[in-house]
């Protein structure tokens, strides 16, 4: 069994968010794959919310716990030693040569460590194996961005057997992108949990709205663009099978492939593209036109907007027919 | 000491393959001064069957250059691989499809086809004295042990390199371990490694592929590429400072500035 905390609301403490955003947003995290939300403990009472096992309220000091009946798993960054269970001590790591002082904590049980940045870089099946003699299989690892390598610790994490592990949509402060984890841990793993992944989309929108800016089109697995098709050898792939060239299928994360009509269009893109908008390729010219779309792609620096495409394709209508 | 490795850049034809993304002559040139300036092992600066404008910023690339090698990248047809030998390029690239998914569904042809057909190309590029390495592409798809028979036999013909393409993404840092230390220590090749992002793990995978034995790393300027792209130039600089790649993580982050400047157009996606 493999048991994921998502952050995400953790991360956005500090944000102002209207009432109505911030339900929807936990609404669309608990279809997201996760299983456990993580917020904090503001949140939870702003919202009046149910207690549910599905939640995990992120409190200051150890003693907040009593104060929330119902609710079984807290987290806090202070770790006394003395506090029952149900609180998760964390512990900040910064990278893989601090393991030696994880000693001093030898008797703590219910424990995240977070950090482990550089983990990647080095022999991370006897770190994490480490870990876990340490705090005992329930440990839960939440590794962090600093070198791009966070999504990848946290699958290998559970590839090597761990079952906890923290996530945060997008990544968001510097966590490993939860949108991620959950995608590698389906393809690697065969990791299916009672979740839709089309929501996704809605997620990032929401984000970018809470940012204030837009993630890059080719971010991994929620980018805007990943599923755009330009170079003639790809879509000639895809259109024959699209498993060719494509990691998963768009629709399993909310998006729809696009074809591109660009600088690296072949004869089959061109034919394809006519064909979508109910233009018959055989009376069109066209390796005259493909020349004319590189040129012209080459010009404006991006590819031909489809509008752009059908006025351009009909300079090459063929004559007499 | 750190180990000495190399890095691959192919922002210019990787990267330019990012769907809606284009180029100008004057935007690749300077791209490929910047890289040569920062001390980057190797170009890749294009496809010369692309048509005549490829082929002449690639010889303006050529003529340019002062240290970093230029290599020309080409599907497996004779006609393609003549267009890049007049090139006169320091390494000639071929990729050849190597999962079952290409050779049988894509090519529609079968291994035997495919393996006389790249040794002939092999043999066509060799025999006019050109450094050539070989691509397989989908190798995270693919059967080992055909990479492995394949692998050896280049070698012997004087490939001088085997390029492990994740073609969409799909390898995970274990698995990239396994795959490629199979590789190097069956058969003694170079690898090199050519990661895609679809699962945000280029820059962990190709980490995990030099501790496996890969001397040499593909990345793009900003993991600008296919889909969710490739790995990332300074992210993998910054991650992989156990090695030597010859470039500084702040030399790394002033080509991205630079690129970023040229193209700020294309790039307003990006950032």
């Amino acid at each position: 069994m493999i048991r994921i905390t998502d952050t995400t609301l953790s991360c956005l403490e500090n944000f102002d968010i209207e009432e109505a955003k911030l339900r929807e947003l936990l609404s669309l995290l608990l279809l997201s794959g996760a299983n456990v939300i993580e917020m904090p403990a503001l949140f939870f009472e702003r919202l009046e919310l149910a207690p549910s096992p599905r939640y995990m309220l992120r409190i200051e000091n150890p003693e907040e716990a009593g104060r929330f009946k119902g609710i079984s798993r807290f987290i806090c960054r202070k770790n006394g030693f003395f506090h029952s269970l149900p609180i998760i001590s964390e512990i900040q790591v910064n990278d893989v040569k601090e393991i030696n002082f994880l000693s001093r904590y030898e008797n703590l049980r219910n424990v995240r460590i977070t950090g482990l940045d550089d983990v990647l870089c080095h022999n991370y099946e006897s770190v994490f194996k480490n870990l876990r003699k340490h705090f005992g299989d329930k440990v839960e690892f939440c590794p962090e961005n600093t070198f791009s390598c966070a999504a990848a610790a946290a699958l290998e994490w559970a590839v090597s057997g761990g079952t906890d592990l923290a996530a945060s949509f997008g990544g968001i402060g510097n966590k490993a992108p939860l949108e991620e984890v959950l995608i590698s841990l389906r393809v690697a793993k065969r990791f299916k949990p009672n979740a839709s992944y089309e929501v996704f989309p809605r997620i990032a929108e929401i984000m970018e709205e809470l940012l204030g800016e837009r993630y890059p089109g080719n971010k991994a697995v929620i980018g805007a663009a990943i599923f755009d098709v330009e170079s003639g050898i790809h879509i000639d792939g895809i259109l024959k099978k699209p498993e060719m060239y494509e990691p998963f299928p768009p629709e399993l994360v909310g998006r729809r492939r696009r074809f591109i009509i660009g600088k690296h269009s072949g004869k089959k893109a061109i034919r394809t593209k006519l064909l979508e908008h109910g233009i018959d390729p055989n009376n069109i010219r066209i390796a005259e036109l493909l020349e004319e779309v590189r040129a012209q792609s080459v010009k404006r620096l991006s590819g031909i907007p489809d509008e752009e495409f059908l006025k351009l394709s009909e300079f090459f209508r063929r004559r007499g027919e | 000491m750190k180990a000495l490795k190399y890095i691959v850049d192919t922002t210019l034809r990787d990267g330019e393959q990012s769907p809606g993304l284009a180029m100008n002559m004057e935007q690749k040139l300077e791209i490929a001064r910047l890289l040569d300036e920062a001390g980057i092992y190797q170009i890749e600066a294009g496809i010369p069957a692309m048509g005549r404008i490829e082929t002449e910023t690639i010889s303006r690339i050529m003529a340019m250059r002062k240290k970093s090698k230029i290599s020309l990248w080409n599907r497996l047809k004779i006609d393609d691989i003549k267009k890049s030998m007049e090139c006169a390029p320091d390494i000639i690239h071929m990729s050849v499809p190597v999962s079952y998914v290409l050779i049988y569904s894509k090519l529609n042809k079968n291994k035997t086809w495919v393996t006389k057909n790249l040794f002939s190309c092999v043999e066509y590029a060799l025999s006019g004295g050109f450094e050539v390495t070989v691509g397989f592409e989908d190798a995270s798809r693919a059967d080992i042990t055909f990479m492995i028979a394949l692998a050896k036999q280049l070698k012997e013909m004087g490939v001088s390199r085997i390029r492990f393409a994740d073609t969409v993404g799909v390898m995970t840092p274990t698995r990239t371990y396994q795959a490629i230390r199979d590789i190097v220590e069956n058969t003694g090749v170079e690898v090199e490694m050519h990661a895609h992002n679809d699962l945000g793990m280029a820059v962990a995978n190709s980490i995990v592929a030099a501790k496996a034995g890969s001397n040499y790393i593909d990345t793009t300027i900003l993991g600008i590429g296919e889909r969710a792209g490739n790995c990332d130039f300074l992210k993998f600089i910054r991650a992989a400072s156990i090695y030597d790649f010859g470039v500084t993580e702040k030399t790394a982050a002033a080509v991205q500035q630079s690129t970023l400047g040229i193209l700020a157009k294309q790039l307003a996606a990006f950032v």
